[in-house]
């Protein structure tokens, strides 16, 4: 009798089902049955199957079956009519309002869920927005270099000048070769004390501009490159230099180059991986490598060049009919070069360029990886709040359940469950889209600011593509979420749901959304940590004592002031108490560094330098160990060196007092010490003391260190410039030290903002999904509390027996997240900063403290406000 | 006489004459084998009845729910009129060769 339990194939029958209408299949699939009983009895149940497989493929490709197919006459699907779908969204919208709270919370965690998904997509519509704006984008290709030195295979954006020669010589298909040099990089001087530095400018041949489309607000593109020595500005530029930017015929010096005639000016353009101020001609650039104002290169085949080239072909040809030209050039530099290594050039289209990552890049390039993380970041929120929607749809089903059966009872078929249900979690998505842009609009800014040269490279502005891109996103993501509860739905028994209503309740896969609770909180917990780790160590630093006094110094740039008159002036201020001078600013990166010869003659230290007056160690109340600072009124010539403790200790010098008096030689003076200070932070936290000198150069001041005691900072200040005008027609720029050190921990601030916000989304949606998840939990067992009630439970009793369950979750979360944190942080982030505040169990209790006392608000005000109903309503309930 | 008919239609038309009220796939395919002793695949038949179903000779109907076949439907065969009288149409080509050739067909004893 065990050969009852035999059945045939199920893939088979599938198949056969799906090939044929099952209206077709179901005599034949029901003959196929029969035999293969019959054959059970006889046979064994492997033959049995055989022979099923063989009749049925028999049957699929025998007459029967296709004359069945042709004759067969299909009923038009009345589910995918426009009635149907109208009845669909209307169904959705009213199941929504019957559960306000669920749907509350599942448009809140999707929109919360699709926000950053939101960023990274605008931010990748960006970067392919990068350079769209040339009429000949799709034709333009730049020449990569890759040098393999049989240790490391590099590319590199740039490649060499002889290139564009040879290319516009012998290269097939090319119509034009644009090059340029990225070293064109100086000051504009206005005036014999005052330079304005450019950032960024180009030297580029005269078609640049025929190939790439940058507009022109003056001048003319075919004749501006005609002669050397002309400048085009970017507008911006030209704004800056002059107020009406009127810059067209105008004359600049160029520090180091010469006299340069402005001959136009590069109109604000759409985003490009190029970032100039300024453009000029090669010509220019041959004249300055004749004259030796700038290093010769433009015959250089060194492996790497300032050179970057630029090919637009024409509309035929295709890549590869350069290639011929680009091996024999590439051997050149191969022959040329000293090491041993392999050159090839590569051919890059000009629409890959934002998202390459290559060495010695010209302008703005994002990466792959970046794009990669912030769409693995976003994909990271996103999850959980489709799981919290899929989590919460099933342990609801309960009130689907009836209609489901109702539907499929009248004829509706699984497929059109499904359909509805997507289309229901569509509809859901596409409400939260609007909650999610909201959220979008008010990080954006936030985000710009934070992200490396943001606003240059984004705009994130909703533009139709973008939103049909969301659009299409927020269908996805509906999809996504919609999925798993559609197919649970699709599936529900028809019979049992309409039967007994609590049957359809087994809610399976409980340990699946268990663990995904779990998950949630840890990540929340992660985040929480994160943020009071990175605090603390941002307080730390905040209050470091750095050795010297940050109050009350305000820090002027002298801009060639000479320190004696700005003494004189700015001294007679009644608020100023003192002033020293000074070459950079303590706790910053400013403090130079330069080997000196030790006294045995053979040993060398590196040791940190800053050039001050004598009056720098008393204005910022550094401490002396010994000897004093250097005398009032030094000669021009340098004598005197006032070093640290940890100079002493690593030149072996014995106590403060006994190394007084010695000589050095630096920078090949010989200079004596005069003076020991205590050890300071000349440097940022993230590194240690090191040896430090403090020297006597008035040439190297730059800056004025005012010491203010005011009620009244803004008027202080005033006064300050005032005078300053006087003294200059440069502007006034001055920082209190205070400030300064405080500006140098943005990153600190950043990094509170991208955690604190991610966390802020990750404990929104765990916390709503937990929400979901209790009240359900709460409203199936109210019947069971009304009757614990009525056996006598106190409410603390029931509140007990409802949350522990959930809380054991929490504890597990806490568990997995705390130690991976500490450990996080200990052994990466931390340990970037020499000094800084270990993390305490204080930090650790606060956040983990905050998640709990979330936890215990969310269970604790369901889990009473069913313990506290009255037991003869409760059994009325249901 | 409309529409040719081969023997394997022959005999499925009879058999399915033959089974009365209970003839659909199986049973048609068991009773031709056992009646002729000869294995016949579920395809070939299934096509043999399209064919007889196009040409009129045979129509169908789905019967009730079993429980044998995990409740799916048979389909039962009956002859139409136009079945029966091209079986009669054979039958009566048939007698009449077997009348004209009878003392050539005698066998010998």
């Amino acid at each position: 009798m065990t050969k009852l339990n035999q059945h045939p194939p199920r893939w088979i029958k599938r198949f056969f089902e799906w090939y044929c209408s099952p209206e077709i299949a179901e005599d034949l699939l029901g003959d196929m049955d029969e035999l293969f009983y019959q054959n059970v009895e006889k046979l064994s149940p492997t033959r049995a199957r055989w022979k099923y497989f063989f009749q049925s493929v028999a049957l699929l490709f025998s007459y029967g079956v296709k004359s069945r197919k042709k004759n067969y006459y299909k009923i038009p699907d009345t589910y995918h009519s426009f009635a149907m779908y109208q009845s669909y969204s209307k169904i959705a919208f009213r199941s929504l309002a019957k559960q306000k709270v669920f749907a509350v919370i599942n448009v809140v965690c999707l929109a919360v869920g699709m926000s950053v998904g939101l960023m990274a997509l605008a931010a990748w519509v960006d970067v392919l927005k990068v350079d769209n704006f040339h009429t000949n984008k799709d034709r333009i290709y730049r020449i990569t270099t890759e040098i393999d030195d049989h240790s490391e295979k590099r590319t590199f954006a740039s490649s060499h000048a002889f290139l564009g020669e040879k290319l516009r010589a012998e290269g097939k298909g090319v119509r034009q070769v644009t090059q340029l040099n990225n070293t064109f990089t100086s000051e504009i001087v206005l005036s014999p004390s005052v330079s304005i530095p450019f950032k960024q400018g180009y030297y580029v041949t005269p078609n640049f501009l025929q190939a790439f489309d940058f507009p022109l607000t003056a001048g003319d593109k075919a004749t501006a490159f005609a002669k050397p020595f002309s400048i085009l500005l970017s507008q911006e530029t030209a704004e800056k230099l002059y107020r009406d930017g009127q810059a067209l015929g105008k004359i600049l010096e160029i520090k180091g180059l010469g006299n340069f005639e402005v001959t136009g000016v590069v109109a604000n353009h759409p985003r490009s991986h190029f970032y100039f101020d300024a453009l000029t001609s090669f010509s220019t650039l041959e004249i300055l490598e004749q004259q030796g104002k700038i290093d010769r290169e433009l015959l250089s085949l060194e492996p790497v060049t300032s050179f970057y080239t630029y090919v637009l072909l024409d509309d035929e040809s295709s890549t590869e009919s350069l290639n011929p030209v680009l091996n024999e050039s590439a051997s050149l530099v191969q022959q040329a070069s000293r090491e041993k290594m392999d050159v090839a050039y590569e051919i890059q289209s000009l629409s890959d360029i934002p998202l390459s990552d290559l060495n010695n890049e010209i302008g703005l390039s994002w990466g792959y990886i970046t794009l990669m993380i912030f769409f693995f970041l976003s994909f990271l929120v996103l999850l959980p709040a489709c799981f919290n929607y899929a989590n919460i749809s099933v342990a609801r089903a309960l009130k689907r359940a009836k209609e489901i059966g109702l539907r499929k009872v009248s004829g509706g078929e699984s497929k059109h469950i499904f359909f509805q249900m997507v289309m229901e979690t569509i509809i859901i998505s596409v409400i939260a889209l609007g909650g999610a842009m909201i959220i979008f609009y008010l990080v954006r800014d936030h985000f710009l600011q934070m992200v490396v040269n943001g606003h240059r490279t984004f705009s994130l502005e909703i533009t139709p593509t973008t939103f049909v891109i969301f659009l299409l996103f927020a269908i996805l993501t509906g999809f996504i979420a919609g999925v798993l509860p559609a197919s649970y739905f699709s599936k529900l028994n028809p019979i049992q749901t309409l039967r007994n209503s609590s049957a359809s309740g087994k809610l399976s896969k409980v340990s699946i959304r268990k663990g995904l609770i779990v998950v949630q909180f840890a990540l929340s917990l992660v985040f929480i940590l994160s943020v009071t780790i990175i605090i603390k160590q941002y307080r730390y630093a905040l209050n470091f004592d750095h050795g010297f006094q940050k109050e009350n110094i305000l820090d002027v740039q002298l801009k060639g002031v000479s320190d004696k008159v700005f003494r004189s002036e700015i001294g007679k201020l009644s608020d100023v108490q003192a002033i020293s001078m000074s070459s950079s600013i303590p706790g910053n990166w400013g403090a130079s560094s330069e080997y000196m010869t030790l006294a045995n003659g053979t040993d060398s230290l590196q040791v940190y330098q800053m050039f001050a007056d004598e009056n720098y160690i008393q204005n910022l109340e550094i401490k002396m160990l010994a000897g004093s600072s250097f005398p009032e009124g030094q000669l021009s010539e340098e004598h005197y060196i006032i070093v640290n403790e940890s100079f002493i200790e690593k030149s072996k010098l014995g106590t403060a007092h006994e190394a007084l008096g010695k000589s050095f030689e630096l920078g090949k003076k010989p200079l004596t010490i005069i003076g020991v200070v205590k050890d300071f932070n000349f440097l940022p936290l993230q590194e240690q003391i090191y040896p430090f000198v403090f020297r006597y150069d008035p040439s190297q001041f730059q800056y004025a260190n005012v010491k203010i005691r005011s009620n009244d900072i803004t008027q202080t200040l005033a006064g300050l410039e005032s005078t300053w005008n006087k003294l200059t027609d440069q502007k006034f720029e001055a920082q209190f030290l205070k400030h300064e050190l405080d500006d140098s921990l943005v990153s600190y601030r950043s990094m509170v903002k991208i955690f604190g916000f991610l966390g802020l989304l990750a404990i929104t949606i765990s916390s709503l999904g937990l929400l979901a998840v209790v009240i359900s939990s709460a409203e199936s067992r109210t019947r069971e509390m009304g009757i614990r009630k009525v056996f006598g439970a106190r409410n603390i009793d029931m509140i007990v027996a409802m949350a522990s369950g959930f809380l054991k979750l929490i504890g597990i979360a806490i568990v997995i997240a705390t130690p991976l944190t500490y450990f996080m942080f200990n052994n990466f982030f931390l340990n970037m900063y020499f000094y800084r505040a270990s993390i305490g169990f204080l930090e650790l209790a606060a956040g983990i403290g905050f998640l709990v006392v979330l936890v215990a608000i969310i269970i604790g005000s369901q889990t009473f406000r069913v313990a506290r109903i009255n037991p003869v309503e409760t059994l009325k309930y249901e | 006489m409309k529409g040719y008919i081969g023997e394997f239609e022959e005999l499925v038309l009879l058999t399915v004459a033959v089974l009365g009220e209970d003839a659909y796939g199986v049973s048609i395919k068991e009773d031709i084998e056992a009646r002729s002793n000869r294995g016949i695949s579920i395809g070939a038949l299934h096509s043999t009845i399209a064919r007889l179903e196009e040409k009129g000779f045979l129509k169908s109907f789905l019967g009730g729910a079993t429980q044998e076949r995990g409740g799916r439907r048979k389909r039962y065969y009956q002859l139409t009129q136009s079945g029966k009288s091209a079986l009669h149409d054979i039958k009566n080509l048939r007698d009449e060769l077997w009348k004209k050739s009878k003392a050539n067909l005698a066998l010998d004893l």
